[in-house]
């Protein structure tokens, strides 16, 4: 087994699963505190990675971090290197890629939460971001562990754009969804097979995991 | 003859809610004042604009005279956590994740008055979650958690009585009277209840559609209504065959 692609693949989704919730968490704070038409664009823009095909997604992302843009070039005089095909890189990618996946389970826990409940904190002296602290992160509790979840899941099992903009890259970008498309390429089916066996067990399991909650809280509250 | 009291409050609002149009102009100077009128007459909805809860149209809201909440001309809205006008609305709204106690601490931090929760009849239950409690109690809490509040500059209630055994109610009554004589916050409160409104001794705003009719004391101003519930209560037993007169 490609224990190197295994561990980078753990690497990249835990930081991405990290990251994506320190920005999501405000982002669908404000997506779901109204009902403007730039709410609504915002909204739409991050879901667009779940009818984008990946590819799509991955060729921007590799001519916008490249040395064609003024980002890119930004980019390229502070690090001294392109983002693409780098961990970094790969990192921004994945962010992008499993935004709908973290932002729209909080947008609707967020939205569930009684409106009449912020109202009483705020006549009760709670700034928005003392209500949102204490009223309505502790109310959307349930929602983040699955938008944590999926994020990581999704971007363990990530492939179309890690291969535009990470390539292949044993211990920089080579995660384990590459290293399946590898082993076949090279008629290793053994080799692929134990590879796309931890993908699908690992899948399984937190979905299991998920759904065993669910079910466990619904028991609870009957 | 003693001067008048300042006005704590004074109230220009002009607002439209569906149908309603609300246009009124008031000042608040009596320790305990009553928004008084029938269902869709704009009580919750005043309450909830000098809360800081609605952006009003046309608005001049201010406190004790130079502090303004509202000033729709000057483009002046003070959010409604800095107006420190707790609202205890009708529907209790505790917060499901915390206790009784901690709903109650929310506002009042560590300055809690313990003698609250026997004012209120709920140490009984300070430390169950509101889905443990029945209506009322969870209205008492309700209610108790907007009065804990530090250092209010005025205390709105809608409807805090309404649902309540009667037994209860006049205990609540002089219990609050009995907390505002120590703490001598103002209390802006909503009923469509008569008895009520005499109970409380307080000074009336009468409402219809949206305009004030009338205010001054519940004597005046609602007397038109205590007559003819003192009609309807006392009509059966002198005379079964006609209704009786209306006073005058």
């Amino acid at each position: 087994m490609d224990t190197q692609a295994l561990w980078l693949t753990l690497r990249l989704a835990l930081s991405t699963t990290a990251l994506l919730l320190v920005l999501a968490l405000p982002l669908a704070r404000w997506i779901a505190a109204g009902t403007s038409p730039l709410r609504a664009l915002a909204q739409a823009v991050v879901a667009l990675p779940l009818v984008l095909p990946p590819t799509v997604l991955g060729f921007y992302l590799l001519v916008a971090l490249g040395p064609l843009t003024a980002p890119g070039r930004l980019i390229i005089r502070l690090l001294g290197h392109p983002l693409a095909f780098s961990f970094f890189g790969l990192l921004v990618g994945s962010i992008l890629y499993s935004l709908p996946f973290a932002v729209q389970p909080l947008v609707s826990g967020f939205r569930a939460v009684d409106p009449a409940l912020l109202e009483a904190a705020a006549t009760l002296g709670a700034s928005p971001l003392r209500a949102f602290r204490t009223i309505t992160l502790p109310l959307a509790k349930p929602s983040i562990l699955p938008a944590a979840v999926l994020t990581f899941t999704h971007t363990v099992g990530e492939f179309g754009v890690v291969l535009m903009l990470g390539g292949n890259i044993p211990g920089a970008t080579r995660t384990l969804s590459i290293a399946l498309y590898d082993q076949v390429q090279d008629f290793d089916y053994a080799a692929a097979n134990r590879t796309a066996a931890i993908l699908l067990a690992f899948s399984l399991l937190t979905l299991v995991a998920i759904y065993w909650r669910r079910s466990e809280r619904r028991s609870l509250l009957a | 003859m003693p001067d008048p009291a300042p006005p704590y409050l004074t109230v220009e609002l002009r607002h439209r809610i569906g149908a309603l149009q609300i246009d009124v102009n008031f000042q608040l100077s009596q320790p305990w004042t009553i928004l008084f009128g029938p269902s869709g007459s704009g009580k919750t909805t005043i309450l909830r604009a000098i809360a800081g809860l609605l952006r009003p149209a046309h608005a001049h809201i201010s406190a004790d005279q130079s502090f303004t909440l509202v000033d729709t001309q000057a483009g002046v809205f003070l959010p409604p956590h800095k107006r420190a006008i707790p609202l205890a609305p009708q529907q209790p709204s505790l917060f499901p994740h915390m206790t009784v106690r901690e709903n109650l601490n929310y506002g009042a931090g560590r300055s809690l008055d313990a003698n609250l929760l026997s004012t209120f009849r709920i140490e009984h239950i300070a430390d169950k979650r509101p889905a443990d409690l029945s209506g009322g109690e969870a209205q008492r809490a309700t209610l108790a958690r907007a009065i804990a509040l530090r250092g209010s500059r005025l205390l709105l209630l809608d409807e805090p009585f309404t649902g309540l055994d009667l037994n209860l109610r006049d205990g609540l009554i002089a219990n609050l009277l009995a907390w505002q004589q120590r703490h001598h916050t103002p209390i802006l409160s909503v009923t469509h209840d008569i008895a009520e409104a005499f109970q409380l001794n307080a000074e009336v705003i009468k409402l219809s559609d949206g305009r004030i009719i009338a205010q001054g004391p519940a004597a005046t101003v609602l007397a038109e209504e205590r007559a003819r519930l003192l009609a309807q209560l006392t009509y059966p037993a002198e005379s079964p065959a006609s209704p009786a007169p209306a006073p005058v």
